[in-house]
């Protein structure tokens, strides 16, 4: 047996005691290597007080109390769902009436809208037929804009002779 | 269905199918092993105790994520200790919330261990100490060492199992066992070697 060994058997005896074979095996190479002696024992003093730990303070109805906590987070998920799903339910229900409205809602709208955006147009063509169509002075008239501008009020007695 | 399925993996195969009766069946199997990791991991019963109930809730949610390929016992000791290390960082962050797990007197025990082994009264007190001073000792290890520790009390844990729930190596969880265990054997060494624990085991 060498050291490699001896390290197995002590993280086997980590785990659970040696058997008499892993024990005889384990004194053999002990007796031949008397400096590891005291570190064995500690280990197997430690080994020993580890293994006889109590196990910590459980109720007794954990079990119980488990189950009933369950109980409750998959009635409360229940809830939860039928909440959810009892909304989808009403929709499904109602849509076989809703359609006729909801397709009549949707015609109106598109016709609504289809108007509007022809109506604009309409007026948008009228506007460019009415700039085109007016009498718009040439620019050369505007050249004795100035003169005139400057002559003096209409003479009324004058106007009227030549009625 | 596999003729060499584990036990566990079969009844989980039943629970992930709704089956609550086999689900019970995991609960009462692993109580006890869940309880004492969380337990000396949080040292604190009732903390212990809630926590426990957590991990068993989570095994029945996430029931539907189990692949049978995995061991159920590692399953559950991740998700046993992933809680742990959650509630040990919530802490951190609120140390205020665990003053009372903490705060002790000298003289006064850490913790409350039921004592289920019959000893006679002066033995019962020894082992009694004796048992104290190993929980003070564990409960002083940094966190990995701890679980890695206390895992290896586990039959059901091979070392590549526990290697698993902690999400290292096999050396590397070797490694962390003898480090604790250094560190046990260090702070334990008066009682060690004097053999009282035997003798109060003996008496």
């Amino acid at each position: 047996m060498n050291e490699s060994l001896y390290q197995e058997l002590r993280e086997i005896s980590w785990r659970r005691k040696l058997t008499p074979e892993e024990e005889t095996r384990l004194q053999g190479w002990l007796a031949a290597h008397g400096d590891k002696q005291a570190e064995w024992e500690l280990e197997q003093s430690l080994s020993e007080q580890l293994r006889h730990l109590s196990d910590a303070p459980l109720s007794s109805n954990f079990a119980s109390q488990v189950m009933q906590t369950l109980d409750a987070e998959l009635a409360r998920q229940e809830r939860e769902g039928h909440g959810r799903h009892g909304w989808l339910q009403w929709l499904h229900k109602l849509a076989p009436r809703l359609a006729p409205v909801s397709l009549a809602l949707v015609v109106a709208i598109t016709a609504f809208v289809h108007y509007r955006k022809s109506d604009h147009q309409n007026r948008i063509i009228n506007s460019v037929a009415l700039v085109t169509s007016s009498d718009v002075p040439g620019p050369e008239i505007l050249k004795d804009f100035d003169a005139i501008e400057k002559l003096p009020p209409t003479d009324e007695d004058l106007l009227a002779a030549l009625q | 269905m596999p003729d060499h399925l584990d036990p566990d993996a079969a009844l989980m195969l039943r629970v992930k199918q709704g089956d609550r009766d086999a689900f019970e069946a995991l609960v009462e199997k692993y109580k006890q092993p869940v309880m004492n990791l969380a337990f000396r991991t949080l040292r604190d019963a009732s903390e212990a105790e809630d926590l426990a109930q957590h991990v068993f809730l989570q095994v029945y949610k996430s029931a539907h994520r189990y692949e049978v390929s995995a061991k159920f016992s590692t399953w559950i000791f991740t998700i046993a200790r992933n809680l742990c290390l959650n509630e040990i960082r919530r802490r951190t962050r609120h140390p205020a919330d665990s003053l009372d797990a903490t705060s002790t007197e000298d003289d006064q025990p850490l913790i409350q261990v039921e004592d289920r082994k019959h000893f006679s009264a002066p033995a019962a007190v020894l082992h009694r100490e004796l048992e104290l001073k190993i929980e003070e000792a564990i409960g002083g290890l940094p966190e990995k060492q701890r679980i890695a520790l206390l895992m290896c009390r586990e039959d059901e844990l091979s070392y590549e199992d526990m290697a698993k729930v902690l999400g290292c190596s096999l050396s590397a969880t070797k490694s962390l066992i003898h480090r604790a265990r250094e560190t046990l054997k260090e702070v334990l060494k008066p009682y060690l070697r004097t053999g009282v624990w035997r003798e109060a085991e003996n008496s």
